[in-house]
C-alpha cells in the first residue's frame, strides 16, 4: 500500500492509496448495492423500471440488485485504482454511470426484454431518466460510497487524518464558497430575468422574489464549498479547473434542479425528458456557474498559494513564467488560426457569419469574419495561456481542446453572442438546436487549434529539451502532472455536451 | 530505441488495431441494428464499399489514436478506455458528420437532425474508441511501446562528429549561432561552441543611453548563457590557430590552456579601438566599446561634477567642466548628445557650477558629421546640438594629450580632464596572432561566401573582415545590420556545405540607419526617406527596442524609459573612493615626444 501526497496547499492532502483487489472488490459491491438501491427507489418513485421492463414484477428489485452489485464490482476492479479522491469517485462514477447507460439500458435490457436494439436517438430518449438516474444517483453516489468504504477499511479514515482533513477542509471549503458566490451571482442574473426566484422560493412555503434570490445564493455558496472539499487534490490548473467546474455544475443540474429542488417542492423526483427540456435554461445556468466557479476558485488558491506559500527557489523554472506566459499567448493566437478558419467554414455552409458581424453592427459576410477570427485570436491566446501545461501530447492537448471547445459553445452562442446582440441570454432549447452546427464548429476550433498549438510548442517539450547535450540538468517547466481522472472529465464534458444536445434538442 | 522507430511501430501498430476494432463494432452493430448501420458507417448503398471504408478509416484511426494518445506503463485501462472513447465521439464529429458525407458528395451533416439520424453511428464509433482503447494500451504494454520506454531513458550520450566554433560574442557570432542552432536543430552530433571574452551579448546602440543613465546597464547585456538552447558557451580570447590538424587554442584563465578542434571555424572579433599609434592619447582617453566604458564614463561624469561643485579655483573649475568627445560619426554623436543630457540635466543638483562653465565639445577629422548619413541629416544634427550647448571642432586632428588637456593640430590646446576616444576603430589584434590574410588595417579578407582566403573550412564575419557585398559591389560597411546578416548567410552556407547543397553569396541592402542626438531628438534614414526630430527618435526606440534580445531585457528597457519620463536622472556615482587630485599641468611639456593621430 503506497501513499503519496500532492502538495501545493498550506496543507497536504492524502490521497493516494491502493487496496488490494479483494477489497476493492469488496467495497465496489458494497457500494454498487447500496447506490442501486438509492438508484431503484429514487426512480421507480417515477414510475419507470430502471431495467425498462414492461411488467411490475417484485423479481424486477433482486435482478436490479443483483446487477448493481456486479457493476459495483466491475467499476471497482476497473476504475478502483483510479478512485483515490472524492473528486475522482464522483467523475469515474458518473462516466461508469454513462456507459453502463450505454451498454445497458440502450443495449441488453432492450435484448433481454425481447426488442429490437436499434441505438437511434428514440430509444435514448425513452431511455433517458436511466441516463440521469446512472449518472447522478447511481455513478455518483457509487463513486463516493466505494472511495468512503476503501478509505475506511484501509485504516485511512483514523481520527488523526479525520482531523488533518477536517482542518485542510476548513480553508478548502472557505475558498470554494468564494467562487460559489461569484458563479451564483451570475447565474441569478439569468434567474431574476426569467422570474425564477418565487419558485425556489416555494421551497420556503413562500413566493417572495428576494426569499428565493437570497436562498439560491445560499445553495451556490454551499455548492461552491462542496467543490473545493472535493476537488481540491484533483485541481492542478486555471484551464482543467474550469472542466472541472462544467461538469460539477451539469452534476448539480440533475442532482438540483432535476431531484432535489422538485422533491423539496413536494412533486417528486422528475428525471423525464419533458422536464428536463423545460429545465435546459437551468442546465445551462448551471453550466455557467460551475465554469466560473471552476476558474474562480483555482483563482483563488493560486493566490492564497502566492501569497501564503514559501516559495520554492531550489526548483525555480529557468524560464520565468514571464517568458513562458508571453510565448504561450502567442503561440495560442497563431494556433487559433487553423481552428478560425475550420470554424469557419461551419459558419460559410449556415451563413452564420453575417450576425457575428452583428457584434459591431455590422452585417457583411467579410466582417463577420474578421469578427470571428478576432475572438477566435483571443481564445486562442487564452487556450494557451490556461493549458499550456496540459498538452504534453497530442492526445490531451487535443482532448483538452475540444473540452475548451465546447466550453466556449455554452459561453460564446448562448450567452455572450445574444446578450450583445440582443441584450437577452439564449439559454433555450430552439437557441441550442439552432446553434447545434456552431456546436460541431466549436469542437472543429478546439480540435485544429490544439492540435497547432501542440505542434508549435513541441520544440519546448520537457522530453526534447531533456535529450539536448547541454541540456542534461536544465529541467524546463514541467508539465502539469495529469490527474488520472482528466480522461474521464473528457468524456464526461464531450459525451454531455453533443448526446445531450442531441436528446434534448430533437423532442423540442 | 530512437523515438522515430518507437512513432512508426506505434503507428503501424495502431492501424491494425484500428482495423480490428471497425471490424468487431461493425460486425457489433451488424448484428444489432442490421447492415443499415455499416452502410452509415461507410456512407455508400453498397454495402461491400461501404465495409471497406470503414475498414479504412478504422486503420486511420487506429494509427493516429496511436500517435495522439501515446500510453505510459503506469496508464490504467480505464484512462486508455476514456481516451479511446474521446477519440471515438471526435471522429464521428470529424468523418460522419463531415468528411464522409462530403467525399460522397452530401454536404456536411450539421443540424441536428441530421446528426440525430446518424446517432448509431455514434454509439458504434463510442464502441471502436473503447476497444481501441483498450487494444493499444494492451499491445503497446506486451510489445513495450510505452511512452514511458523512450521518455524515461537516459539520453544516449551524443558523440560529437562535427563541431563548429565561433571566436566572438558580438552581434555576427551570436546571429550566426542562433542559426546554426536553427539549422542543426536535428542534428546534436554537430557542436556549436561560442567563445566569447564576455559572457553577454552588448546592445551597443543603447550604449550611450547607460552613460547618461537612461537604461541600466545589465538591461543591455543579455547573457549568452540564456540565449541558446545547446550552443556550448566558453568564456575566453582565441591565443592560436593550428589550421593543419585544426585545432584552436584559448586563454580562458584556468589552469591549462584549452583547445578545441573544429570542423569549421569562424572569426567574428569585432574591433578595438585605434588610437593610431599615438601612446598619449590612448593612456589619457577613455573608450567606448564596452559596458565597463560606459560604466566607467558615467561615474566620471558624476565625479567630475562632484568635484567641479566644491573646486574653488575658476580655472581648475573649467578645465573639469570641459568634456571632449574625438570622433562625429555613430558612436560619437550618440555619446555626446546623451553626455550633454546628463551634465545639463543634472546641473540643477550642483548649485555652485556656473552654466556657462560648461563645456562639450566634439572634434571631427571631417567637414561634418555623420558621414555615415547624407548630408542634410548631418547637417541638421550639428546644428540641433550646437544649438543645445554643444560645440563643434571640425577638419581637426587630436594630437597629443595628457590627464588635464587635449592638443589639436599643432597649436591649439583644451584644457580638460574629460577625454573620450571614438574616432576610429581597428579588427580585433587577436587575428594577427593566427596568421590569417589581412589587409592594412588587419581586416581578414573573405570572398563572397564569407569565407576566408586560402581556407577550405574557415570563415570570417563582422568587423573583423572585409566583406564584399555582391549588391553594392562595396565592402559591407562595420554595422550591427550588417554583421548581422552576415551572420545568417553564413550559417545557411556552413549548413549547406555539410549537406552537400550549393551555398550563396553575401547580399544585402541596407534596411536604414537611426542616430539619437540627444533628448527625444534624432536623425534617420529609413528606404530613402529622411526623417528627424521627435518622430525619429520614436521611430529609434521602437525599432531598437524590438531589435533588442529577449522579451525580459526589452521589458525592463521599457520600464527603465517610463520611468525616465516621470522622475529625474539617477546621479549616484559606482566609484566609491575619492580619485587623487592631479595639479594641472603644463601642455607644452608633452606635446614634443607623441605624433599626430590620423583620424579615419
Amino acid at each position: 500500500m503506497s501513499t503519496t501526497t500532492y502538495s501545493g496547499s498550506d496543507l497536504q492532502v492524502q490521497t493516494h492509496f491502493a487496496p488490494p483487489a479483494v477489497l476493492r472488490a469488496a467495497c465496489g459491491a458494497a457500494a454498487g448495492l447500496i447506490a442501486g438501491l438509492l438508484y431503484w427507489v429514487l426512480l421507480t418513485s417515477q414510475n419507470v423500471s430502471p431495467l425498462m421492463s414492461a411488467s411490475d414484477i417484485p423479481g424486477d428489485l433482486l435482478v436490479h440488485l443483483v446487477l448493481s452489485t456486479l457493476t459495483g464490482i466491475i467499476f471497482a476492479l476497473t476504475f478502483g485504482k483510479l478512485v483515490i479522491t472524492p473528486g475522482a469517485g464522483i467523475m469515474w462514477g458518473v462516466v461508469f454511470g454513462l456507459m453502463w447507460w450505454f451498454v445497458g439500458p440502450l443495449t441488453l435490457f432492450p435484448i433481454f426484454n425481447g426488442q429490437p436494439v436499434t441505438w437511434t436517438i428514440g430509444a435514448a430518449q425513452d431511455a433517458f431518466p436511466l441516463l440521469t438516474g446512472l449518472a447522478v444517483s447511481f455513478g455518483a453516489a457509487m463513486g463516493l460510497i466505494y472511495l468512503t468504504l476503501a478509505a475506511l477499511f484501509a485504516g485511512k479514515l483514523n481520527p488523526q487524518n479525520l482531523r488533518n482533513i477536517g482542518l485542510t477542509f476548513v480553508g478548502l471549503a472557505v475558498s470554494g464558497a468564494l467562487a460559489g458566490l461569484l458563479g451564483g451571482l451570475v447565474f441569478g442574473g439569468w434567474m431574476s430575468r426569467v422570474q425564477f426566484f418565487p419558485l425556489v422560493a416555494q421551497i420556503l412555503q413562500t413566493d417572495s422574489a428576494d426569499a428565493g434570490y437570497a436562498l439560491h445564493i445560499l445553495i451556490s455558496v454551499i455548492i461552491g464549498a462542496t467543490f473545493g472539499v472535493l476537488f481540491r487534490a484533483d485541481i492542478r490548473g486555471l484551464g482543467t479547473s474550469i472542466a472541472w467546474g462544467f461538469a460539477y455544475g451539469f452534476i448539480w443540474w440533475i442532482l438540483g434542479a432535476l431531484t432535489l429542488m422538485p422533491v423539496f417542492l413536494g412533486v417528486g423526483v422528475q428525471w423525464s425528458l419533458g422536464v428536463a427540456q423545460e429545465n435546459f435554461g437551468s442546465l445551462v445556468g448551471h453550466i455557467v456557474y460551475g465554469l466560473i466557479l471552476g476558474l474562480s476558485y483555482a483563482l483563488i488558491v493560486r493566490t492564497y498559494q502566492i501569497l501564503f506559500v514559501d516559495s520554492d527557489p531550489l526548483n525555480r523554472e529557468p524560464e520565468g513564467p514571464g517568458t513562458r506566459n508571453v510565448r504561450a499567448l502567442g503561440l495560442g493566437i497563431i494556433a487559433s488560426v487553423t481552428g478560425g478558419l475550420a470554424f469557419t467554414l461551419v459558419m460559410v455552409a449556415t451563413n452564420t457569419l453575417p450576425s457575428v458581424a452583428g457584434v459591431v453592427g455590422g452585417n457583411a459576410a467579410l466582417v463577420g469574419f474578421v469578427v470571428h477570427m478576432s475572438i477566435s485570436a483571443i481564445i486562442g491566446a487564452t487556450y494557451g495561456l490556461l493549458f499550456q501545461r496540459n498538452v504534453h501530447t497530442y492526445g490531451s492537448a487535443l482532448s483538452w481542446g475540444i473540452v475548451f471547445g465546447l466550453v466556449w459553445w455554452f459561453i460564446g452562442p448562448l450567452t455572450l453572442m445574444p446578450l450583445i446582440l440582443s441584450g437577452s441570454l439564449a439559454w433555450n432549447l430552439d437557441a441550442a438546436t439552432a446553434n447545434f452546427p456552431s456546436l460541431i464548429g466549436h469542437m472543429l476550433y478546439g480540435g485544429f487549434l490544439a492540435v497547432t498549438f501542440r505542434w508549435l510548442t513541441e520544440r519546448f517539450d520537457p522530453v526534447r529539451q531533456r535529450a539536448l547535450p547541454l541540456n542534461k540538468r536544465y529541467q524546463p517547466p514541467q508539465p502539469q502532472q495529469q490527474t488520472p481522472t482528466a480522461a474521464a472529465l473528457w468524456t464526461l464534458t464531450l459525451l454531455l455536451s453533443l448526446v445531450l444536445v442531441l436528446l434534448l434538442g430533437t423532442g423540442a | 530505441m530512437t523515438n522515430n522507430n518507437y512513432r512508426i511501430r506505434q503507428i503501424i501498430i495502431g492501424s491494425i488495431i484500428g482495423i480490428l476494432t471497425a471490424l468487431l463494432s461493425g460486425v457489433a452493430a451488424t448484428i444489432l441494428i442490421g447492415q443499415s448501420a455499416i452502410n452509415m458507417l461507410g456512407g455508400s448503398d453498397d454495402l461491400l464499399i461501404a465495409w471497406l471504408i470503414h475498414l479504412v478509416l478504422g486503420a486511420g484511426i487506429g494509427a493516429t489514436y496511436a500517435y495522439v494518445f501515446p500510453t505510459r506503463s503506469d496508464d490504467g485501462y480505464a484512462q486508455s478506455t476514456m481516451s479511446g472513447l474521446v477519440y471515438g465521439v471526435l471522429m464521428w464529429v470529424l468523418l460522419v458528420l463531415n468528411l464522409i458525407p462530403l467525399v460522397m458528395g452530401r454536404g456536411p451533416q450539421w443540424r441536428v437532425e441530421e446528426a440525430v439520424a446518424l446517432f448509431p453511428a455514434l454509439v458504434t464509433y463510442m464502441l471502436q474508441g473503447v476497444l481501441l482503447g483498450i487494444g493499444c494500451r494492451l499491445v503497446f504494454s506486451v510489445t513495450n511501446l510505452s511512452l514511458d520506454e523512450i521518455e524515461d531513458e537516459a539520453p544516449a550520450p551524443i558523440e560529437v562528429q562535427d563541431r563548429i566554433v565561433i571566436l566572438g560574442g558580438g552581434f555576427a557570432g551570436v546571429e550566426l549561432a542562433q542559426h546554426l542552432e536553427h539549422y542543426f536543430e536535428d542534428h546534436p552530433e554537430t557542436e556549436i561552441a561560442l567563445v566569447s571574452n564576455t559572457n553577454h551579448l552588448l546592445f551597443t546602440p543603447m550604449l550611450s543611453e547607460v552613460t547618461s543613465g537612461g537604461v541600466e546597464e545589465r538591461h543591455i547585456t543579455p547573457p549568452l548563457r540564456t540565449f541558446f538552447k545547446r550552443v556550448r558557451v566558453m568564456r575566453g580570447e582565441p591565443t592560436a590557430v593550428d589550421f593543419e590538424n585544426q585545432i584552436v587554442r584559448f586563454a580562458t584563465g584556468v589552469s591549462t590552456e584549452p583547445s578545441l578542434n573544429y570542423t569549421h571555424l569562424v572569426f567574428a572579433l569585432g574591433s578595438v579601438p585605434n588610437f593610431f599609434g599615438n601612446k598619449n592619447i590612448e593612456a589619457n582617453a577613455f573608450v567606448f566599446k564596452s559596458l565597463t566604458d560606459a560604466v566607467d564614463i558615467r561615474n566620471h561624469i558624476i565625479d567630475i561634477l562632484e568635484r567641479a561643485d566644491t573646486e574653488p579655483d575658476p580655472e581648475h573649475r573649467r578645465t573639469l567642466l570641459t568634456f571632449v568627445v574625438v570622433g562625429g560619426g555613430f558612436a560619437g554623436i550618440e555619446l555626446i548628445g546623451s553626455l550633454n543630457d546628463l551634465v545639463r540635466g543634472s546641473l540643477w543638483y550642483f548649485p555652485n557650477i556656473d552654466p556657462e562653465e560648461v563645456r562639450l565639445i566634439l572634434i571631427h577629422a571631417r567637414d561634418r558629421v555623420l558621414p555615415e548619413l547624407s548630408e542634410s541629416l548631418g547637417r541638421y544634427a550639428q546644428e540641433k546640438m550646437e544649438a543645445r550647448g554643444i560645440e563643434f571642432i571640425l577638419n581637426a586632428r587630436a594630437s597629443d594629450a595628457g590627464p588635464d588637456f587635449l592638443k589639436i593640430g599643432e597649436d591649439q590646446v583644451i584644457p580638460t580632464r574629460t577625454l573620450i576616444w571614438t574616432a576610429g576603430n581597428v579588427p580585433n589584434p587577436a587575428l594577427q596572432l593566427c596568421g590569417l590574410e589581412t589587409d592594412k588595417r588587419g581586416a581578414v579578407i573573405v570572398d563572397e561566401m564569407l569565407r576566408v582566403r586560402g581556407h577550405e573550412n574557415v570563415w570570417a564575419i563582422g568587423d573583423n573582415a572585409i566583406v564584399p557585398d555582391v549588391i553594392t559591389g562595396e565592402t559591407a560597411p562595420p554595422t550591427a545590420q550588417y554583421a548581422q546578416r552576415e551572420g545568417k548567410t553564413l550559417a545557411y552556407n556552413i549548413h549547406a556545405l555539410m549537406h552537400g547543397q550549393p551555398t550563396k553569396q553575401f547580399a544585402h541592402r541596407s534596411q536604414g540607419t537611426l542616430a539619437v542626438i540627444g533628448h527625444q531628438t534624432a536623425v534617420a534614414e529609413v528606404g530613402g526617406f529622411k526623417f528627424s526630430g521627435l518622430f525619429a527618435w520614436f521611430m529609434w526606440r521602437g525599432i531598437y527596442i524590438s531589435k533588442l534580445p529577449t522579451m525580459e531585457k526589452r521589458i525592463r528597457v521599457l520600464l527603465d524609459w517610463v520611468v525616465d519620463v516621470f522622475f529625474p536622472r539617477d546621479l549616484a556615482s559606482l566609484q566609491t573612493t575619492l580619485q587623487p587630485q592631479t595639479p594641472p599641468a603644463q601642455p607644452t611639456d608633452r606635446v614634443a615626444d607623441n605624433q599626430p593621430a590620423v583620424l579615419d
